[in-house]
């Protein structure tokens, strides 16, 4: 087991009454709501989160990327990456970006990765993402190309890494007669790639067909989640000619460890709702712009019964649906325990700092995680 | 009458009907089916109303990447028709094409009809996303009257099940089109001067979605052109006043 401890960086000083006011969090939230001058303290504060998991004993820290928004403040992850390799001697870093549809220069991503896996001595694992459907209103991107978009960034991107440059790639979207990345990374063939996805059919596909670790997103129902990976591995059976290993599936988690499970869920709580109903409010027309989302995968069963977080009314409904982790260090244990054996996972993406929640809580937490969780999983999933 | 074309080896949905001077109707991003206001039109002419690809019955969206491959398209639709010159009319989306058809093909087009027209830019004239606009959202955009049963109607707020496919994918179509750059293209104002055909602007008084002065653009940029204005009405006057609509379009297409 893959012990990772992600990042979002929200932004948790929403006003109280941001609901009644706002729409969304995303996209035409105003930016005077955001404050600098506290976004300095925050972003050190959460910097100091992922550098105490290499004391702690991850094996790898991650962040992301997300646009115009108060979910999470890293429009650049590979800035934040630059930051903690810095800080960091042995853990592996985990950009769960780059929006590869978003940029008009892959060329420019393969370059920043790259000098990220030189400047880490080859920890760098590189996520490839389609980014969010409302991020196609960020740029502009017509989200009727995004897949084709993805698909080419990504063949360009690989290419760059693994290929003597220079050399002409010829795409529909993309046309560089000179691809020629310098630095190259540092890692052979080329750093690892992780898929994050919603359980798109085109996205399951595509890493089925590459082999790449998926990670699902963390905001609906274990069940849906658990379906996806169902969906992955008979993909891969069926069309692949393989069995999917642990090691490529990835389960994201929200984990809270307290004293005690009354504890652990009076103090989580709050911080749970922050994200459901303020960081994560979004219109479903900003969530799913035309084509974005294939029309096939929008029919599927799984996706008209997946139930997002920012949808549900009470604490029961979240506990029963498995939105996150909260307990003692036993429960947390027995719920992992089980996730792991359902999920056939290899991969825990946790989540320790979520919403609202300020640093000493989420550093307390990661602490008895560490201390009093991960090394009894670390013992029974190797 | 339905009928489907083979173009190109591809499928193209047409409905048709009337008798008379042939008339084509351009149909926007939203509605893409015969409507009442089309029998109206098809008292007085022989009225087609191709489908565009992406939309209906129509398929082929993936060799649409621009307007320039619709329009190539609805040259292509109009050999397959024997349509040598025709009047168009074309609204929205369908509008923007009836106008780009017009500059670029000007011995194919007879008289024009541009309604509630995309395409034309006026700097610091908003234009509202459809997109983002959830289905309350989008009948104000839309309609004059945005609680009518006819609102109701064309924008539900959740599409029947047995539409819902084709929903998703006539919105796919749209955005193609629309999206970026979103509803216009700063060129085509400045090539107007280039249209040869007689021309009426039709707008909705209360068209919330593209404003009168993007239609002002229009008439301003077409040497003659007209603008005639429908109160009570928004972005869609062939469905929200179909007989206001074609007693208009019938008077300006009288030979």
């Amino acid at each position: 087991m893959q012990f990772v401890c992600f990042h979002l960086m929200p932004w948790p000083h929403l006003p109280a009454d941001f609901e009644q006011r706002h729409e969304s969090a995303w996209l035409d939230l105003p930016n005077s709501l955001y404050d600098p001058v506290r976004g300095h303290t925050l972003y050190n504060e959460y910097l100091d989160q992922l550098v105490a998991a290499e004391r702690l004993g991850f094996d790898v820290i991650g962040v992301n990327e997300h646009h115009q928004n108060a979910y999470g403040l890293m429009p650049s992850p590979n800035i934040m990456a630059a930051s903690l390799i810095q800080r960091t001697s042995r853990i592996k870093v985990l950009v769960l970006g780059n929006a590869l549809p978003l940029y008009d220069h892959p060329q420019r991503v393969a370059e920043e990765l790259a000098m990220l896996d030189v400047l880490s001595g080859g920890r760098l694992i590189s996520g490839m993402v389609v980014g969010l459907g409302v991020e196609a209103y960020t740029y502009e991107i017509n989200p009727t190309f995004i897949r084709e978009r993805y698909r080419e960034a990504h063949e360009l991107i690989v290419r760059a890494w693994t290929e003597p440059g220079p050399f002409h790639f010829e795409g529909k979207h993309y046309d560089f007669r000179w691809v020629n990345v310098w630095p190259r990374p540092i890692q052979r063939p080329h750093p690892p790639i992780w898929i994050p996805g919603s359980g798109s059919m085109e996205t399951i596909r595509f890493v089925a067909e590459r082999r790449y670790p998926w990670i699902a997103l963390p905001y609906s129902q274990f069940e849906v989640m658990k379906e996806h990976f169902d969906m992955l591995r008979e993909y891969a059976a069926t069309h692949c000619g393989y069995e999917v290993p642990p090691e490529q599936i990835g389960w994201p988690a929200m984990i809270y460890v307290g004293e005690t499970d009354k504890q652990a869920r009076e103090e989580f709580e709050p911080h749970f709702w922050y994200l459901a109903k303020k960081g994560l409010r979004l219109p479903r027309e900003y969530m799913f712009p035309p084509g974005h989302t294939s029309v096939e995968s929008q029919l599927r069963p799984s996706h008209l019964k997946r139930k997002f977080i920012s949808l549900l009314s009470s604490w029961k409904e979240a506990e029963e649906g498995t939105y996150a982790i909260v307990g003692s260090a036993e429960t947390v244990r027995q719920k992992l325990r089980e996730g792991f054996k359902a999920a056939g996972c290899g991969i825990l993406q946790g989540i320790f700092q979520v919403g609202s929640m300020p640093h000493d809580m989420t550093l307390r937490s990661m602490e008895r995680f560490a201390r009093d969780v991960m090394p009894a999983l670390r013992a029974e999933f190797p | 009458m339905e009928e489907t074309l083979k173009i190109n080896g591809k499928a193209v949905q047409v409905f048709t009907g009337g008798a008379g001077a042939p008339l084509l109707y351009l149909h926007g991003a939203g509605v893409y089916w015969w409507m009442p206001v089309h029998d109206l039109l098809a008292g007085r002419h022989r009225v087609y109303l191709p489908v565009h690809p992406g939309y209906g019955a129509s398929p082929g969206i993936e060799d649409i990447e621009s307007m320039e491959d619709l329009v190539f398209h609805t040259i292509d639709v109009l050999d397959a028709l024997r349509l040598e010159r025709v009047d168009v009319v074309g609204l929205s989306l369908g509008g923007w094409l009836a106008a780009e058809l017009a500059l670029r093909h000007p011995a194919r087009v007879g008289r024009l009809v541009l309604v509630d027209a995309a395409g034309t830019r006026v700097p610091g004239t908003p234009r509202e996303d459809l997109f983002m606009a959830a289905p309350a959202r989008a009948r104000q955009l839309l309609f004059a009257d945005p609680a009518s049963a006819l609102a109701r109607q064309i924008v539900p707020d959740a599409p029947p099940p047995e539409r819902l496919e084709a929903a998703l994918r006539g919105r796919e179509a749209a955005a193609r089109l629309l999206w970026n750059p979103h509803v216009q293209y700063r060129k085509l104002t400045s090539r107007l001067g280039r249209i040869k055909a007689p021309t009426l602007v039709v707008w909705g008084a209360q068209d919330r979605l593209l404003p009168r002065a993007l239609g002002e653009a229009y008439q301003r940029g077409i040497p003659g052109a007209t603008l005639t204005t429908i109160d009570g009405c928004g972005h869609l006057p062939p469905v929200e006043q179909p007989e206001r609509f074609a007693r208009i379009v019938l008077d300006f297409l009288q030979p």
